[in-house]
């Protein structure tokens, strides 16, 4: 035990000393080289790289946005606070990524689902609206199916969008009245999304049961169109 | 008039040599890249399949009259590696079998049609899913052109990306994932990818693909080669990485689907339709959104067939400049302007001096010449100056293009690019003032109101004030 413990802290020494050295990298004048130091950080998962991956990541400097929010996931619950503050940062684009990064490490983020819900029922940019809807999809929970309802009425369509489609991904009995009206939504692609969600969820075993009756029953084109793709998918 | 003439043919010199030093410039910025390509570095790489849910695909193809290869097209498509794919084909109208093959060889299905699509275009018939390719929908609709043709694709399209390419493109297997690979780094400035065009003349192909890349030995045929080799690998590289791309070729091109959406889609306004897009994302994105980028991507190929005959290429080319003209008439106020970032300071005074005005200096450069000759007042030094300057402006691109392909992708075998090398030295006597005058033709029709080909069109387009907004983040 003792020798296993030992080579573990040697292992992790190592690692703590190569994330040390990459973090210089985070400075170096060419970019290809401060991207791959990102990744490498992302890819060790060590703790310490946190804070300099996190100021990267609010200030969009060092490498993209994207890089560097992928590391901080991979690096897990430490990033939660860097995350936290992206969902107030006044850029869109860091707010955006934020949602995606909460939704990423949702599984050790026990506040991911409440944040990512009051995100998409509180931001101004629909932008950012769009991406908690899509990114509560991602993160699932019991709670993301009541705040994606609610964001089914968004008066901005990409919000809609993402909305309805996050919603299939949940066999929650009580979305299909919030689906079914948005299978009349006046946006086409709204409409088709809502559509196939039902499908998609008419073949769970919570939701299915009603979710079969009211496709049974609806006369709206979108549920037809996605009807006849269902069956010519099967 | 010896005096002012000699005094116009130094300036001529002049502006070549402006030409020389602003192009090799961009090639050496071109060698940088692929270098860093080559090695699979570069601040605009990345690994694929980065995002944890790859954007989904629409790849739109419009058709007219293409019954001979559109089912194999089809199938070549949907042969593609990436997922997920929906392959939208849209049939403009044909006065030819084209739906009644598509009909028969996947087995179509209607699906039901609401009336209002995301962008208005000529009579949508019909759209349809195929039984036995269920990622297959096909629009039939009423003719209106290749741009209301794609238009219609994008309405019908569900896709985060929409993929143009033409019917008769043939894309490497791996092409649209290669081409996605800018999104998913950038997935939230990344504003459309184009791909690298590759002429098919020579190659071996088999079911819609190319299987052995080879060059046509034709004069025609391989001096188009050295010139996509020259347009797409020497100097795109160099303009994405300034982020002053200003033309994303129709024959491949990658847009977020919203984006197109909320631009109005492509404009029925110019025959430039591919550049004007792409002008259009530069004009109406960058002064509030400075980091929106448009890029090229070497490695995602397509390769198409080029015009094997000179009165095909002509008809081509003057459409080619008219559709210049076109799109710099309709945003020419990206001109010099820095909020425009480098698409407005360097790529577009490119555009107006060295191929809008270039075609025109050229052939007056000839004119001139001529006219001296006749006079018995040649200059024979600037004489010499002049056609050394052609020579070697045509070899050095030419040979940059050359290493640009062997660096970084050796498609070609030596024996090809020993005939392109050939062809490559003597471009300069035959193609460049044939195409010269060409394009100047086209200038002088545009200026008395003349259209070559695509009927008449309408004039003038807004620009859209805040499009990136509407513009949904990709999943991830």
């Amino acid at each position: 035990m003792a020798a296993g413990a030992r080579v573990r802290d040697a292992g992790e020494d190592r690692l703590r000393t190569l994330g040390a050295g990459l973090l210089d990298r985070l400075d170096d004048r060419r970019p290809e080289v401060r991207v791959a130091a990102v990744q490498a950080l992302g890819t060790i998962g060590s703790p310490e790289a946190v804070p300099a991956l996190s100021g990267a990541f609010l200030e969009r400097r060092v490498a993209p946005t994207s890089t560097v929010r992928e590391a901080l996931g991979r690096i897990g619950g430490e990033s939660a606070p860097a995350f936290e503050r992206g969902v107030e940062s006044p850029d869109p684009i860091v707010r955006v990524s934020s949602c995606f990064g909460i939704a990423a490490i949702a599984a050790t983020h026990g506040a991911a689902v409440y944040r990512l819900a009051e995100v998409l029922a509180s931001d101004s940019d629909a932008r950012v609206r769009a991406a908690a809807a899509s990114a509560l999809g991602i993160a699932g929970g019991g709670n993301a199916p009541a705040a994606l309802v609610a964001a089914t009425s968004d008066p901005e369509v990409q919000v809609r969008r993402a909305a309805v489609r996050a919603l299939g991904f949940f066999d929650d009995p009580t979305t299909g009245d919030a689906l079914e009206e948005r299978t009349e939504d006046e946006d086409r692609e709204v409409a088709l999304r809502a559509a196939g969600a039902l499908v998609a969820l008419a073949r769970r075993p919570r939701a299915g049961p009603d979710v079969r009756a009211r496709l049974e029953s609806s006369s709206a084109w979108a549920v037809k169109y996605a009807r006849t793709v269902a069956e010519v998918s099967a | 008039m010896i005096a002012v003439l000699k005094t116009i043919s130094i300036g001529i010199l002049v502006f070549f040599l402006i030409y020389c030093i602003a192009t090799v410039s961009l090639l050496a910025l071109s060698v940088r890249q692929i270098s860093w390509y080559s090695r699979g570095q570069g601040p605009a790489r990345g690994r694929p399949g980065a995002l944890a849910r790859r954007p989904s695909v629409s790849l739109v193809t419009p058709a007219y009259n293409e019954e001979a290869l559109i089912v194999q097209s089809a199938k070549a498509f949907l042969a593609s590696d990436y997922e997920p794919l929906e392959v939208v084909v849209v049939d403009d109208g044909s006065r030819d079998e084209t739906f009644a093959r598509l009909d028969e060889a996947f087995d179509l299905v209607s699906l039901p049609l609401r009336g209002r699509t995301a962008l208005p275009t000529a009579p949508i018939r019909s759209v349809h899913i195929s039984r036995n390719e269920p990622r297959l929908r096909v629009v039939h609709k009423d003719n209106g052109g290749r741009s209301d043709a794609i238009n219609a694709g994008i309405s019908i399209a569900l896709g985060e990306l929409v993929v143009i390419v033409d019917a008769d493109s043939l894309l490497e297997p791996d092409a649209i994932t290669r081409s996605v690979v800018p999104f998913e780094v950038h997935p939230d400035t990344c504003m459309a990818v184009g791909g690298g065009i590759r002429v098919a003349n020579g190659s071996r192909i088999v079911g819609g693909r190319v299987v052995t890349p080879g060059v046509s030995m034709r004069g025609i045929g391989a001096t188009q080669v050295l010139e996509y080799l020259r347009g797409f690998y020497a100097t795109r590289i160099a303009w994405s990485e300034m982020n002053g791309l200003l033309i994303i070729s129709g024959a491949f091109g990658v847009f977020r689907r919203d984006l197109l959406v909320a631009l109005g889609g492509f404009s029925k306004a110019t025959l430039g339709e591919d550049m004007e897009m792409t002008m259009r994302i530069h004009h109406t994105l960058r002064p509030n959104m400075k980091d929106a980028h448009v890029v090229f991507a070497p490695d995602a190929v397509c390769w198409t067939e080029a015009p094997g005959t000179m009165g095909g290429l002509r008809n081509q080319r003057v459409r080619w400049h008219a559709g210049l003209l076109d799109n710099l008439r309709m945003h020419w106020r990206m001109f010099g302007r820095s909020r425009f970032g480098a698409a407005g300071t360097f790529a577009m005074p490119y555009l107006v001096l060295f191929e809008a005005i270039e075609p025109l200096v050229e052939v007056l450069g000839f004119a001139i010449v001529i006219t001296l000759l006749i006079y018995n007042a040649v200059n024979w030094t600037y004489l010499v100056a002049f056609f050394l300057v052609a020579l070697v402006t045509g070899a050095v691109l030419s040979a940059t293009a050359l290493l640009i392909e062997e660096i970084g992708f050796r498609r070609y075998r030596a024996k090809d690019l020993a005939g392109l090398t050939v062809w490559g030295l003597v471009e300069a006597l035959w193609f460049r003032p044939v195409l010269a005058w060409w394009r100047l033709k086209a200038t002088l029709f545009a200026l008395i109101g003349r259209r070559p080909g695509w009927g008449t069109i309408p004039r003038g387009e807004g620009i859209l004030e805040h499009p990136a907004e509407t513009v949904t983040p990709l999943t991830r």
